[in-house]
């Protein structure tokens, strides 16, 4: 989707969806400041959506959805003080310094990754890695929820084995 | 249970309980809301896909500074230069399909929105 159409989209979505989503975080906060940061906050992000090519099925459910979540973020960051930033996302872990950088670095690590994995890990690996949710995953590979999650927990467990063998080669 | 964990717990028990009497005075969609959206989304658009042609160089010059911080936190000192090798500078745009494989769709929302902060 193009910016004018991602526009055109989000502003239809604000006529149509603003007041009830108003109403509903009002209901909420109890607090007029937050509760219009949230409604603006929620539309940019559906913008944002948008320019990424996501398809939103139910566009009233998802604004609905993003807004408790942003009331959520924004009542924990002002009540638990110590809220963790992006920012501190763990260069280190990384960087790998002593290996090529670049592509290379990534074509190799991803075909150790491949060989690492059963065929079933590595294609649930493969669509995470593409955006696609557990449910799509699920509906993509024909199998249930709890199964994609069974198998991303267990290649992220080899995936940290082998990283952790990487690091420290004893 | 944590404070953040009962906060979270009352949110959600107000979710799904009948909606408070102020909640259903439902108020047309307020026009400086709506302006104020239009125009961030206008300015977002343009500079989206803006490259070294972007009328706002001030502000792609700043997309492009925090985009390649986050993509050498992401991939390494020396990604930003090898995926754009032909010397064009960082956009939203051309980053958003290797950020989005790396971090999953909902980061990416997040990490884009943190970039056009203030913008």
């Amino acid at each position: 989707m193009d910016a004018s159409q991602a526009r055109e989209t989000t502003i239809q979505a604000y006529q149509l969806h603003a007041s009830a989503l108003s109403a509903y975080v009002r209901g909420l906060t109890r607090n007029e400041p937050l509760a219009q940061d949230a409604v603006q906050e929620t539309f940019l992000r559906l913008f944002l959506t948008l320019m990424q090519g996501e398809d939103i099925k139910s566009t009233g459910a998802w604004l609905h959805r993003i807004a408790h979540h942003y009331i959520s973020e924004t009542l924990k960051s002002t009540t638990v003080r110590k809220a963790v930033s992006l920012d501190d996302a763990p260069e280190e872990r990384l960087r790998d310094d002593r290996a090529n950088p670049g592509s290379d670095r990534v074509s190799e690590w991803v075909e150790s990754a491949r060989l690492l994995l059963a065929p079933r890990e590595w294609e649930c690996v493969q669509l995470r890695a593409e955006g696609f949710d557990y449910t799509e995953i699920a509906e993509e590979l024909a199998i249930r929820p709890g199964t994609v999650g069974a198998l991303l927990h267990r290649a992220t467990e080899k995936l940290r084995k082998r990283l952790r063998q990487r690091e420290s080669p004893e | 249970m944590s404070l953040f964990s009962k906060l979270n717990l009352e949110l959600r028990r107000r979710t799904h309980s009948v909606v408070p009497a102020e909640a259903m005075l439902l108020e047309p969609a307020s026009a400086p809301g709506l302006n104020d959206l239009r125009e961030r989304l206008d300015r977002w658009g343009q500079l989206w896909s803006a490259g070294k042609e972007s009328p706002d160089t001030s502000a792609q010059e700043l997309i492009t500074e925090r985009l390649t911080h986050w993509m050498r936190l992401c991939f390494g000192e020396r990604m930003p230069t090898s995926l754009h090798g032909n010397g064009d500078p960082v956009s939203l745009s051309s980053s958003m399909p290797i950020l989005t494989a790396f971090l999953g769709r909902r980061a990416t929302r997040e990490l884009s929105r943190r970039v056009l902060q203030g913008i």
